[in-house]
């Protein structure tokens, strides 16, 4: 208990002392999760309404796909990025692996089925006499597509909370292909496992609660602008 | 409005990483072990060797048998580790090029001024190990197959005797390192085997004080292996050996690691050994 203590006591030492190298680290873990959460929502969001709103041979196998890669650990797409992306990998030649565009690329695999998921859910949850009528005013296919986001913007908004919460907090994946390199690829939550390690539990405790204070104010941004428009 | 505003605004923070992302290219990636990482010293020669050079280094710490393997898939440019065994059989398998030597640290046996087993002063360490175990003496001992548990253990196989019985402690928190175990090794009054480093770093607290010191057996020696591009043609092979020669030389790298944490602790944490620091110090 005293541990914890001490560990918020650090966190707002090391917050109001603006410690460059924590500032670095949290600047770095948003730019990267916030990154790849803005690519897995164009990504999430298209496959997700494309598959609500087409029926084809085979769609049940994907909605399953897209509903397990929900849940898929993120050790595990670490260990599948590392592997495409080192020297001797298909995609070698780029020199990807241990750069910060590893982990975003790592993080928006991890979080594009998420994102997936909740807009093939929310889309499909609009009613059908919707779509009729929007196009029966006389909306082209793409005018009501963006009508329907528009009406889904609730649980859309949602998932890119789901995302950006899944990828901030994820650690394996990040350390696989990111490396953990200090002032380049370190994240707050490498950092946190690193610092544990080092048996610094005051600093990894104060990385943690840096962590959720980031989380929460991302988060409560989202929420306002979601909860912004008046109960019906 | 508000709304284009904030999606501006979110556009403008997300894709504002692409200037950090852009530049990947123009640096010689590391794989190193924990310790030297640790210390800062690992640091201390990468920034000295930006400023003289323009050449970044950027290293991924890892223990030394997975710090190999990580550059066995090619992925780093050079490893800097530390078990002779394992680095001879990494370039006999032609992933490194060859051993350079670079520097090495070393253990201390500890233990209470009083010393009750008398071992102060011995020059071989095995026989002080013996002597502890011989008097009963507490000794205490890390337990997690860390790094330095590996070296105490091999110092214990070198005595001919398994350490067993009330006198040898495995300090059940000893995975939390090695200040925790040496502080717990002061609060008994007991022995142990650590890093000097380590010593230095929480000597001011403690009453403990270094009994046995410089024999052979307790050096650490740390290596330098470049990554073979014949193997792993994608390696930065020639940045990679630049920053080799610069390491291994003695008014460049040899010198930091000379100086290297005397401010700090009064003394070096790391003694230079490249061939190069040798063949001068001979000289003079």
């Amino acid at each position: 208990m005293e541990l914890i203590i001490d560990g918020i006591k650090k966190a707002i030492l090391l917050l109001v002392t603006f410690d460059r190298e924590v500032l670095g680290i949290t600047w770095l873990s948003l730019k990267v999760s916030g990154l790849a959460t803005f690519i897995s929502l164009f990504i999430g969001i298209s496959l997700g309404t494309g598959v609500a709103l087409t029926r084809f041979p085979g769609r049940r196998l994907v909605v399953s796909i897209i509903n397990t890669g929900m849940g898929v650990p993120p050790v595990v797409v670490g260990l599948l990025v590392t592997i495409f992306l080192w020297r001797n990998g298909p995609f070698g030649m780029l020199e990807l692996l241990y750069t910060p565009t590893a982990i975003v690329i790592a993080q928006a695999v991890i979080a594009t089925p998420i994102v997936a998921g909740f807009s093939l859910a929310s889309i499909q949850k609009l009613p059908e006499a919707l779509r009729l009528q929007i196009l029966a005013l006389g909306a082209t296919r793409l005018q009501m597509i963006w009508m329907l986001i528009k009406e889904a913007k609730l649980p859309l908004l949602a998932a890119a909370m789901a995302g950006f919460g899944g990828v901030i907090s994820e650690v394996g994946a990040s350390i696989m292909v990111g490396g953990n390199i200090m002032g380049y690829t370190r994240v707050l939550t490498t950092a946190t496992v690193m610092e544990t390690g080092r048996g610094n539990f005051d600093v990894a405790i104060a990385l943690g609660v840096i962590l959720l204070m980031v989380t929460f104010c991302i988060n409560a941004v989202l929420t306002w602008i979601q909860q912004r428009e008046r109960p019906r | 409005m508000k709304e284009r505003l904030i999606a501006a605004a979110c556009v403008f923070i997300f894709f504002q990483p692409a200037s950090v992302l852009a530049a990947n290219n123009g640096f010689i990636l590391m794989a190193s072990t924990i310790g030297p990482i640790d210390s800062g010293i690992v640091a201390a020669l990468e920034d000295q060797f930006e400023k003289d050079s323009g050449i970044r280094v950027r290293h991924v710490g890892a223990g030394t048998g997975a710090a190999m393997d990580i550059a066995r898939k090619c992925n780093v440019d050079l490893v800097l580790v530390h078990a002779k065994a394992l680095e001879e059989k990494f370039v006999q398998e032609g992933y490194g090029t060859g051993r350079i030597p670079l520097m090495f640290n070393d253990f201390v046996i500890v233990g209470p001024s009083a010393d009750p087993a008398g071992v102060k002063g011995m020059k071989s360490a095995i026989q002080a190990l013996k002597t502890i175990a011989d008097k009963g003496a507490m000794f205490v001992s890390r337990g997690d197959k860390s790094g330095t548990h590996v070296a105490e253990m091999d110092l214990w196989a070198k005595t001919g005797i398994t350490p067993s019985g009330p006198w040898y402690t495995v300090y059940e928190k000893g995975s939390e390192g090695n200040v925790p175990t040496l502080l717990f090794t002061d609060q008994k009054g007991a022995y142990t085997v650590i890093d000097r480093a380590t010593y230095l770093t929480v000597k001011d607290t403690i009453k403990i004080a270094v009994l046995v010191e410089g024999d052979e057996v307790l050096l650490n020696h740390i290596s330098l292996i470049p990554v073979n591009p014949v193997k792993c043609p994608r390696v930065h092979n020639k940045d990679a050996l630049i920053y080799v020669n610069w390491l291994v030389d003695p008014d460049k790298g040899q010198k930091i690691i000379q100086t290297f944490g005397r401010e700090k602790y009064g003394q070096p944490l790391f003694f230079p050994e490249s061939d190069a620091f040798k063949a001068k110090n001979r000289k003079q």
